[in-house]
């Protein structure tokens, strides 16, 4: 997917993909060349960075050049390295479903410049994807009952979810891939599944397991 | 316009622009316009909406928090005038919901159904920037009064105002990273309503209720509270008011 990323966005230089759960405590999962792995090792080190700050802060971080003053007083010991290395611009997206944070995807080029919008749009569409992968990865019991979990504009799916979270006393993130699993598994859209819940219809921890 | 309504509409502004500081909470500033424009507007229900930047708006905000309301918004939100609205960034009205418009016919449906007759989008914009919509909802049919329409215009304004922030205006990209922010700030408050609402046994208008008080007693941004709720970190008894 993250090679995708790179070959469909022109204007960068290079994806880098970090897991997180509480920092400092996170592990790099994928880098497209040597220098997105140095721009993630570097904020592991250093503690520092648009990584760091989307993650903390639930925002995208979008430096779109890291020799401007402030980037460098925001993250003194990180901007020297960054740009040693060969970033000049990096966009830091949050990989998240509300308050199911999985990591961050950085992306960086060899030149400054803003994202433009189109890229932009893209690169939000990949770091969606990239999201519900490591979800899935992470909390379903077998991939193959979890085919996707969108980012759903419904309310009620993300009511659902909260509700399942303390039916089954679980992390928000497996409350997402729980319900999925069960929508997909009764061949029911996940919105439908959703009213159940929200409407107490169903409960999760009456299911049969 | 009546003195008291002068005063209403006055102390609207100067809530919206008390926004215009730091550290400030998007999710909050676009409730409180959905619900001014219902007490100061000849309207009846008010839904705010964000362009989620991959080609979508996203609801932000509504008057009341009725699921039966939302739901409406999301349909519009999909096919309706708030979508020409954005597209052009120009006001767009259907005067007349009964006949219905083959460009929103499904959302025409649902709106007459939940008693509607009309429904107003206004853009949230600033120059070249639109970053929303915001949708008036009318049980009675016709064009808003051109006093209505004023008014509503500057209330988008100056909310527009606020989620821009004025020293974000000439840069795109902090525009964009706080309405990223701001959207998944709304799905973190949906997923607390729901945790909430299965804690406490409470429907989501009052779980919404519930955490919109809290967040203002202790002058924390609603996003912020929601999150300790999910993540465990907030007795859900400190919540409920001591009386």
């Amino acid at each position: 997917m993250c090679d995708a990323c790179v070959r469909h966005l022109p204007g960068i230089s290079g994806v880098g993909v970090a897991v997180m759960k509480r920092l400092p405590a996170q592990a790099i999962r994928y880098a497209s060349n040597p220098v997105s792995a140095q721009i993630e090792q570097l904020q592991v080190l250093l503690g520092e960075g648009p990584c760091v700050d989307a993650f903390s802060s639930g925002q995208p971080v979008l430096a779109s050049d890291l020799g401007q003053v402030a980037w460098g007083r925001r993250w003194p010991a990180f901007v020297p390295e960054a740009l040693a290395a060969g970033a000049r611009a990096l966009f830091a997206l949050p990989l998240q479903i509300g308050a199911a944070r999985v990591g961050v995807m950085d992306l960086h080029r060899e030149a400054p410049g803003w994202l433009p919008g189109g890229d932009l749009a893209d690169a939000l569409v990949f770091a969606d994807a990239t999201t519900q992968a490591l979800l899935i990865e992470a909390h379903a019991r077998d991939v193959q009952d979890v085919p996707d979990l969108y980012q759903s504009y419904h309310a009620v799916v993300h009511q659902a979810t909260g509700m399942v979270k303390v039916q089954l006393n679980v992390s928000i993130a497996e409350a997402l891939v729980r319900l999925r699993a069960y929508a997909y598994a009764e061949e029911r859209s996940i919105e439908d599944v959703a009213h159940d819940v929200v409407g107490r219809r169903l409960r999760f921890d009456e299911l049969s397991d | 316009m009546s003195t008291s309504r002068e005063q209403a509409v006055s102390a609207a502004f100067v809530e919206l622009a008390d926004t215009l500081v730091a550290d400030f909470d998007i999710v909050d500033l676009l409730h409180t316009l959905a619900v001014r424009c219902v007490e100061l507007l000849d309207v009846h229900a008010a839904g705010v909406m964000v362009t989620d930047q991959r080609g979508h708006l996203r609801v932000m905000a509504s008057s009341s928090e009725r699921v039966h309301l939302v739901e409406l918004f999301e349909v519009e939100s999909a096919a309706g005038p708030c979508v020409e609205c954005f597209a052009t960034g120009q006001p767009v009205s259907d005067t007349d919901l009964r006949v219905v418009d083959s460009r929103w016919a499904r959302f025409s449906h649902r709106a007459g159904e939940a008693g509607f007759a009309a429904v107003h989008a206004v853009p949230m914009r600033l120059r070249d920037d639109v970053i929303g919509v915001l949708n008036l909802f009318s049980t009675q049919s016709g064009s808003l009064t051109a006093d209505d329409a004023f008014l509503g215009r500057a209330l988008a304004n100056v909310t527009t105002i606020g989620v821009l922030q004025q020293r974000a205006i000439h840069d795109g990209q902090r525009v964009v990273e706080q309405l990223q922010g701001a959207l998944n700030s709304r799905v973190v408050i949906e997923q607390a309503k729901g945790v909430l609402s299965e804690r406490l046994k409470l429907d989501m208008h009052d779980a919404f209720g519930t955490i919109r008080r809290y967040a203002r007693r202790t002058n924390r941004r609603l996003s912020d509270v929601a999150l300790d709720v999910i993540d465990d970190r907030l007795d859900t008894a400190v919540l409920l008011p001591a009386d």
